[in-house]
Formats: C-alpha cells, structure tokens, sequence
C-alpha cells in the first residue's frame, strides 16, 4: 500500500502536485501520519532527478530518451520534452518498463515510450512525427538488441523479426520522412538490420526488401523481376550482396 | 542476540571500498573489460594501506545478470589489487528496504556465483529502498520507518541470508538531504537495531549516514553523539567512512573522497564502543591521473589511517 503510494508521489505529477498542495489523497489517518514527516521540498527534487534521468540517464545503458529519440523530441512542440516526460512517467505503457526484473520482465524504456507516443492522442496522427519516432525506435532498438543478446526486458513489438541469431524489420516510409533524412539515392524502404557481429541501418530498393520479406528462391525472382524489366543479373547481385551481409540467413529460420 | 563474523576473527583494519560504474574514470571500461590506468596507479600506490577491499556492483548492460559478463574485468581488478588480501562485496540489487514483494532467486544465483569465484567474505547493502516496481531509484531511500517497513526488511533480510552462501552486513541507510527522504515516525537507529537482531546479522555503520540522520533531527556539532546506544554496537562488524560535507546548510553524503572532521571524531566513539568491529572502510577514495590521494583528501585520511591502526594494535 505504501509502496505504492511513494511510487505514484515519485512518478506521477499529478498526484505529487495533489500532495504538495496539502491534499490527504483520500488516504486514512495513520498513513497521513507516516507521510506528514515527507520533506517536499526533498519529494520534489528526487521526482526532478527521475524525469532528469529519464530525458539524460547518466546509467550508461543507453536508455536515456534524448539519446534514442532526439528527433522525435525536437517535433513536439509546444510542448516541451520534461512535460512529455512527465505525461510518459504517469502512463500505464511507462508502468510496464522494468529495469530489473523483480516482478517478471518488463519492456524495455524504448519500447515503453515508442507505445506510449505512437497512442498519444496529441501526436498520433502526425505522420511524419510518427514515421521519425518509430525509426528512431528501431535504431535503439537494434543497437540495445545487439549489445543485449540475452536481454533482461522482454520485446513484443512486431516490428524486428528474429531468426538464426538475426534481428531484421523492413519499415517504408513517405518520400518526405525518407527526404528529410538527406540520404541520397534511397528508396522508399528501410532495414534494421543486426547480422550477429554488424549493425545494418539504412535505405534499401524496394527488389531488396522483397527479397528480404518473402521466402521465394532467386530463381523465382527473377522470373519475377523479369516481367518488371528488372535483369537477371541485377537480381542476381541484390542476392549477392545480401548474402554478403548474412541477411538471408534469417529466411532458413 | 549477536552475531559474529563465522570466519573472521581478527581485526583486518583499514579496506577500501569502490564503487566502480562502468566507461568512467574511476571504474571499469567496457571496451577493454579493464580498469583504467588510473586505477592501476592507484592499486600501486596504496594497496599496502589496504587488509581488505570491495567494489559495489554496477551493472554493465541490459543482459540478463550472468557472471560470464563480468569475470574479465572484476579477474584484472583483482590482479591489479592483489596485495589486498580480502574481499567483501556491495551489492545494490538486494533492495532490503522495500515493502514491495520480489523475486530474489535469480539475483541470488548470480551473487553466489560471484562469491564462490572471488571467495566475497561478507555482502553488505543499505538497508534501502533501491527501487520500486521495477524501477531504479535516483538514490535508495530508507526503509519506511514504520511497522509495515520493519516487517518487510525483517522478512527480506531473512530470504537473503538463506540464499546467499556468505555473511550479509546490513548498513544503516543514509538520510542525506538534497537526495533523499523518509516516511514513517520509528527512531532510525532503533528501526536499524531491531532489524540486525531479529535477523541475527552482521551491522555495517556508515559514519556519514548515521551524521546525516542526527543532522536531519537537528542534532549538529556535541549533539551527534546523542543515542548512538541505540544502534546495533554488538553487532557492527564494519565501518563505512565517505567523503561528506555540508553545502548551503545541509548535510550532503558526497563520496567524493574528503572526509569531515566529525567523520573522524565519531569514528573515535565507535573503535571504542563497538567491541565486535573487525572492519573500517574508506569508502570511494579521489585520486588523480599519477593515481594519489586528491590534496584536500590526504589530511583526515591520514587521520583515518592512524586511529585505525592504533585501534588494531590495541588488544582487547
């Protein structure tokens, strides 16, 4: 009971707000009495360190959300990065995040703040915002992937598929997300991408995702290029230097 | 009741105590799963001063705890300290402190692992709370200083000693302003006595955590010494010394190496009073690049050192 009650002063403005402003939060009289003693002003700044660890963890596991969604966090105006911060510390997609697993597997922060923004009723429907949250969620995500091989959170997201020890997910973007990343030449088409031993993040022709989304052998590709004006050899070197990168690996899985 | 060290008998004097994050300048580096050069001037420079050391855990990634991931790193501390004869252990995953129920087995599993391979003679922790619902706290805070806390630490502290396979030192928390505070009315010190004793457990007594409290309940200068009868004295086994200061008016537990003169004093009154202690750390010593002691550092640690070894030589 108690437990919770500190863990919503800490985590959720809302409620602290209430409390600092001399509101008994519906509580009886002894628990009124253990919480009399709380030193506000200490509340305060231990609930600021929090949101300030959040945005700037300085724990060195690289879940800080300025370091995985600065771009994302530039767009959000007018508000501002500590109130979204704040709004995500009170949401429920926060409350399933678990560093350490004490009660189970949690998700991890990235994972929690991508369900918490792409349901934010403010943001959801911009699509741009939404296009650029989830591919910074995905370039987390894969490095967090590779360097975590066996990982203390869970991942449910259907975004990454996993197989022969790759992780992979294939995303298309619109040509103004694609453009606002100054990357010349792209297509319409991005790859997450972790072999085992390399990270592979960037935009692919729309042939390599084919090749990479579907189970059809070279040969039937090329037939089916074929009738697109797209060569054999083409087809060909798309497999070869997907090969060349254990891409195809995850296809036998 | 009293519990006594079951292997350590004699008084090893003055250790070390580090806390070692990793990919900063005074920890380990994840690149070279080494310590850093610094370290090493360090080791070299005063591993003669030092009976015992410990390191306090800090995780290195998000992978599920496994000692695998560790042993390169903690093996060449080790080596670079081997002068040290002990080894202790300061966990920070134990969260003695929480009323929240918990998984602790596989914690434990890890732990032991550690403890068998580098012969960890004690575990200590703050008896904190170091996280809640999965999630790290900025600072552990004290337990909740009532009945519902007192059953929880007693009853966490108990599910600890049957699955670690070494002596737990239970530390009295800090109660450091500008990080943390408290809930509930119980006496700190007889919160922290109660729980030793029930739990038949080594105590651990950080001066600067026991100087916070008496600050926080306004009892600065000849008043600190005021009820240190009500703590655990039997059962200390360690003292923790840290470097504190006081900024703007109040009492901050710093570690940065500087130790307070009433660190120093109080240290007096606990060589004297408690006639179990075997144990006195110097907790997160500064240093420079050439690894000695920072200027500001050397004078009470100097202090330290000496009343220590006189305490050792005395006989009791």
């Amino acid at each position: 009971m108690l437990s919770n009650i500190l863990y919503q002063l800490l985590y959720h403005k809302t409620t602290r707000d209430k409390f600092m402003a001399g509101d008994n939060l519906g509580l009886n009289g002894e628990i009124i009495k253990d919480l009399s003693v709380i030193d506000k002003s200490e509340l305060k700044a231990m609930a600021e360190k929090i949101v300030k660890n959040l945005l700037f963890s300085a724990t060195g596991y690289g879940g800080e959300l300025y370091k995985c969604f600065s771009k994302t966090l530039e767009m959000i105006a007018p508000k501002t990065a500590q109130e979204i911060a704040e709004e995500f510390l009170e949401s429920k997609e926060y409350q399933a995040y678990h560093l350490i697993p004490f009660q189970g597997k949690g998700l991890s922060l990235q994972e929690a703040f991508f369900n918490f923004f792409s349901s934010h009723i403010q943001y959801k429907d911009n699509t741009l915002l939404q296009e650029y949250l989830k591919h910074e969620f995905l370039c987390s995500t894969i490095r967090l992937l590779a360097i975590n091989p066996n990982p203390i959170f869970r991942f449910e997201s259907k975004l990454l598929s996993f197989g022969n020890n790759m992780i992979i997910g294939i995303e298309s973007y619109s040509k103004q997300f694609i453009m606002s990343l100054a990357i010349k030449n792209s297509g319409a088409f991005f790859l997450y991408a972790f072999n085992g031993q390399q990270i592979i993040v960037g935009p692919i022709p729309e042939l390599y995702a084919d090749i990479l989304l579907t189970n059809h052998s070279m040969e039937e590709f090329q037939r089916l290029y074929e009738r697109r004006r797209v060569s054999k050899k083409i087809v060909k070197n798309a497999y070869k230097k997907l090969s060349d990168l254990h891409l195809l690996n995850h296809k036998a899985a | 009741m009293t519990y006594i060290h079951p292997h350590i008998h004699q008084k090893l004097g003055l250790g070390v105590g580090m806390d070692l994050p990793w990919n900063y300048e005074i920890g380990f580096q994840t690149k070279t799963d080494d310590i850093t050069d610094k370290m090493y001037r360090f080791f070299q420079a005063y591993s003669d001063d030092f009976n015992y050391m410990f390191l306090a855990f800090q995780p290195k990634n998000q992978n599920a705890l496994s000692i695998e991931d560790y042993i390169l790193a903690y093996d060449r501390l080790f080596e670079a300290a081997s002068p040290i004869s002990y080894r202790a252990f300061h966990h920070t995953m134990l969260n003695m402190g929480t009323a929240e129920p918990y998984s602790k087995q596989y914690i434990a599993d890890f732990t032991n692992a550690l403890i068998e391979r580098y012969n960890f003679q004690w575990i200590v922790e703050d008896l904190g709370i170091w996280s809640l619902q999965g999630k790290s706290l900025p600072y552990p805070l004290p337990p909740f200083l009532n009945q519902e806390g007192l059953d929880a630490c007693i009853r966490n502290v108990f599910e600890w000693k049957a699955l670690l396979n070494a002596p737990i030192s239970i530390e009295f928390p800090g109660f450091t302003e500008g990080s943390n505070f408290y809930i509930g009315h119980m006496h700190a010190f007889e919160f922290f006595k109660t729980v030793v004793e029930a739990t038949d457990c080594l105590a651990t007594i950080d001066i600067g955590h026991i100087l916070s409290y008496q600050w926080l309940i306004g009892r600065k200068n000849s008043l600190m010494y005021e009820d240190l009868n009500l703590l655990p004295l039997n059962s200390c086994f360690e003292l923790h010394l840290s470097g504190c200061a006081i900024q703007n008016g109040k009492f901050r537990d710093m570690h940065h190496g500087v130790l307070m003169d009433e660190q120093i004093d109080l240290l007096s009154y606990f060589l004297e009073n408690c006639p179990n202690l075997k144990a006195i750390t110097y907790e997160d010593p500064k240093y420079d690049m050439t690894g000695k002691l920072i200027l500001k550092s050397r004078h009470n640690y100097a202090r330290l050192k000496n009343s220590v070894q006189q305490w050792k030589e005395k006989v009791s």
